[in-house]
């Protein structure tokens, strides 16, 4: 071992020490004990924390709630995160997680940081993911990605669509999970015998069981049926649906049960999205949620009524 | 140009024209002369015209500065990376400080240049402080995991597993990207390392170089922050700093701040429109450093009051006044109450009574209200008894009742009288129509109530809580009716506060219908308490079977109640 090697490895050791003195006189200056500080809270203006008016800045609780009016707060935490709630939006804050319960909000930096609204989850897929959520009252919850993707779990923490950039969805829980209704579209896959297909809307993956499937292998699929939780998924997808249904499409045609007509299926097990296009687009439902693709993002509108139901 | 006054005039010729000795004017034959001028003269000539181009000048330079102002306006209005940064070059701090948002990257040199071209621009050094500290945390996490890993490399594979959605299915098939990730993640831990191992080594070697160099960035910050309080002294840069040092558990250094804050509230600089909510988020931070609630107002409040505090907090506290003491007060009796800290609050409820400030009544009122309704019978007794103003409340000694003789119009809150809602009611804001429809009316000594006949088949017309021992009580009363017919549906109830609905419809007693009574006529109930304690007694109205609904007036006056 040469001079140099045995005075830097002396200095990694000294340094080592430094720091982990370091490290303990900083751990010591945290907030007085049992206070859960989560981060900082910034506006250029100002912002409405926990119902009183503050101006610039203060110090985030856990479960505070924060309500902006015409700026915006941006939520630097402590883990890492960031999350701006934009104009005239309100959300509740805590260590792991915001519920958003009105406006929007954009989360960046959120490995392990995740959003909840209305009983959705939206968190990213890494963690340099950023993302933006929306809630509308008539529309339900709007999700878009900005860079990576995002993955939107319902209630039972099942996953229900991979939002990913440049493909907003919207999402529309459905009264008490909708009776396991499903309708996913896309190309059919043999995996080992069994059938998988990947929605072509919320980029799920889920096998699909049923008769006459063999005969749909390879081909581009809307199948509609029911979701089957006691059944294991093989792998790569996350849930078997047993098909009731299953309609042959063309390339690049989308399902008869697009826009309008697979809105009504939609808009009648979840009881929302009326106020999104999404003409000649697919709606999912996969896990007790209509996901449906927002044209021009975030800032769609249009009808998603109709009056066919999902065939069984 | 006309030449001005030094000139002098060429001798006198023969005939040529001179001005008439009298009149000073020319003759009309010969045109006027015009004199050359004097050296001094020309030097006027020449000021003057300078003085008009540097007027000039300036009016271009202004008008120039105007229009560069509008035109950065306008770049800064797109709120783009680009046009802010041009709008920024300007100088202005506000732009700069937007561009720190806009460039995260570059903000910290952003902010410093803009501290340096506005010194005494505070929201810059507050953004410096904040960003300054949001680093520190970035680097505190950094050296957790550098502890953590015992100074080597993260393992990302690892990493990846630790998030959320790495259980779910299909997390292994992001190979790709996550390899993208580790590369770019191992890259900037690499640079963030040294930067790290930079910084100690800097911070051992210059441990003066900056207050509390031993945490790194923190100490960058508070100076920022620091600065930004001497710059400004209004509330946002102390209100800033409060909050960074409480964040970095510095209780004197919070409390100097917080006590400059509260001297510089804007919910309290005009008197004419005191905000107590605005006033909430600063005491509850006091309040999270020092859980005593005396403490923090003691802290928060007048020097004078609290000489322990010593001449710098005086100083700082300088402009505090007793009426900003006394509004922080109350905000903080709010916020206890809202927080449900119910010991705290009393504590706080009795410091307010003690002012015996007309102008806090409403707001103790409630208060007791609510305790009486949480089942804090002691603490709203004892607090009743500091402001009230009514005989004091013994149950011990049998001074239960209040405002019996009706001297006082009832509160119709605390231990005094309702004659509309119940107390449960009151604070719940059930928005029920008081007295079902009956109209209460209070005139000094009597109570009226006026029954339209469209009132409901059952009501309260009266409440009041009454602390008790265990006993029997005589409740004595003075009433008159008037077209009430018999029998009238009116007449006492004393309600339990035993747990169950069993126990407390076994302790339920209920006095007979009143008799109709033109005149005035005295009579009484005795009735039973089973235990010590506080319930309410109550006067309701409940039609008869067999009878129409009310129509008629009912006169109430010297109730009084007396232990057997």
């Amino acid at each position: 071992m040469t001079q140099a090697s045995v005075t830097q490895a002396r200095f990694q050791a000294v340094l080592a020490a430094l720091l982990a003195a370091n490290l303990s006189v900083v751990q010591a200056a945290s907030p007085p004990s049992g206070m859960p500080v989560i981060g900082v809270v910034e506006a250029q203006g100002s912002f409405r924390l926990d119902q009183a008016t503050i101006s610039g800045n203060a110090t985030l609780f856990e479960g505070a709630t924060i309500e902006t009016a015409a700026g915006q707060t941006s939520q630097e935490l402590r883990n890492g995160a960031r999350v701006t709630l934009l104009p005239e939006s309100k959300g509740r804050f805590y260590d792991d997680h915001m519920v958003l319960e009105r406006g929007q909000g954009r989360l960046e930096r959120g490995t392990g940081y995740f959003f909840e609204a209305r009983g959705l989850t939206v968190q990213p897929e890494t963690g340099s993911s950023t993302g933006r959520i929306s809630l509308d009252p008539a529309s339900g919850v709007q999700v878009a990605a900005l860079t990576g993707s995002l993955r939107v779990l319902n209630s039972q923490r099942m996953l229900v669509a991979k939002v990913l950039p440049g493909m907003p969805l919207a999402f529309s829980p459905q009264v008490s999970g909708g009776n396991g209704v499903a309708r996913v579209t896309g190309r059919v896959v043999n995996k080992g015998g069994h059938y998988v297909l990947t929605d072509e809307t919320t980029n799920v993956t889920v096998e699909i069981t049923g008769t006459g499937l063999k005969k749909e292998e390879g081909r581009r699929v809307e199948a509609s049926g029911y979701l089957d939780p006691t059944a294991t998924p093989v792998s790569d997808a996350t849930q078997v649906i047993r098909v009731t249904s299953i309609t042959r499409l063309a390339a690049g045609v989308a399902p008869a049960g697009a826009g309008g007509a697979a809105g009504g299926a939609a808009a009648g097990a979840g009881g929302g999205l009326s106020a999104l296009v999404i003409s000649g687009t697919a709606i999912a439902i996969i896990g007790g949620v209509a996901a449906a693709a927002v044209v021009g993002g975030l800032a769609a509108a249009g009808t998603f009524n109709g009056s066919q139901s999902v065939s069984r | 140009m006309e030449a001005r006054g030094n000139s002098t005039r060429k001798p006198a010729t023969p005939g040529a024209a001179t001005p008439d000795a009298e009149g000073g004017k020319f003759p009309m034959d010969r045109p006027p002369q015009i004199d050359r001028l004097t050296p001094a003269g020309r030097w006027a000539q020449a000021s003057s015209w300078a003085l008009t181009a540097v007027r000039l000048g300036l009016f271009l330079a202004a008008v120039c500065g105007i229009l560069r102002l509008a035109a950065a306006e306008i770049e800064f209005r797109d709120d783009t990376p680009a046009t802010v940064l041009r709008a920024a070059s300007i100088g202005n701090s506000e732009y700069r400080e937007r561009l720190a948002e806009l460039q995260p990257e570059q903000a910290r040199e952003v902010l410093r240049q803009a501290a340096l071209a506005d010194p005494r621009a505070a929201s810059v050094w507050i953004s410096l402080g904040l960003l300054e500290e949001r680093l520190g945390e970035r680097r505190l996490a950094e050296t957790r995991g550098l502890k953590k890993r015992g100074l080597e490399k993260p393992s990302f594979e690892k990493r990846g597993l630790e998030g959320r959605g790495a259980a779910e299915p299909g997390a292994e098939k992001r190979g790709g990207e996550k390899r993208n990730v580790e590369k770019h993640d191992v890259e900037k831990y690499d640079v963030e390392k040294h930067d790290v191992e930079k910084r100690d080594v800097e911070q051992i070697a210059v441990p003066d170089a900056v207050a509390g160099a031993s945490s790194g960035d923190f100490g960058l910050a508070r100076e920022a922050f620091e600065t930004a309080v001497r710059v400004d002294h209004q509330y946002a840069p102390a209100w800033a700093l409060a909050n960074f040092c409480f964040r970095q558990a510095d209780p004197e250094c919070f409390w100097r701040a917080a006590v400059r804050a509260a001297a510089r509230a804007p919910a309290l600089a005009d008197p004419a429109q005191v905000n107590l909510t605005d006033l909430r988020p600063l005491l509850d931070l006091a309040g999270r450093m020092e859980p005593a609630p005396l403490a923090v107002l003691d802290r928060l409040s007048l020097p004078e009051r609290n000489p322990r505090e010593g001449t710098r907090a005086d100083t700082l506290a300088e402009g505090v006044t007793a009426w900003r003491a006394a509004h922080m007060e109350k905000a903080y009796l709010d916020d206890l109450i809202g927080q449900n800290r119910w010991e705290d609050a009393v504590m706080v409820a009795r410091r307010v009574a003690s002012h015996r400030d007309a102008a806090n009544t409403a707001r103790l009122d409630d208060f007791v209200t609510r305790l009486l309704v949480a089942g804090r019978a002691g603490a709203a007794i004892d607090l009743w008894n500091r402001y009230a103003g009514f005989a004091v409340l013994d149950p011990a000694r049998g001074l239960s009742l209040t405002n019996g003789d009706f001297a006082s119009a009832p509160r119709e809150a605390g231990f005094d009288w309702r004659l509309g809602l119940p107390a449960s009611e009151t604070v719940s804001a059930s928005g029920r129509q008081p007295s079902g429809g009956i109209e209460p009316r209070w005139t000094p000594a009597l109570v009226e109530f006026r029954f339209p006949g469209g009132e409901l088949e059952q009501t309260e017309l009266a409440e009041q809580w009454l602390p008790l021992r265990a006993g029997t009580f005589r409740l004595r009363f003075e009433y008159l009716t008037r077209d009430l017919p018999s029998p009238t549906g009116i007449r006492w109830e004393f309600a339990g506060r035993e747990a169950t609905a069993a126990a407390r419809a076994e302790a339920r007693a209920e006095a007979p219908p009143f008799e109709p009574s033109e005149r005035w006529r005295e009579a009484q109930w005795k009735f039973s308490a089973a235990s010590q304690g506080v319930a309410p007694l109550r006067l309701i109205y409940r039609r008869e079977p067999g009878t129409e609904r009310a129509r008629g007036t009912l006169l109430l006056r010297r109730v009084r109640l007396e232990v057997l």
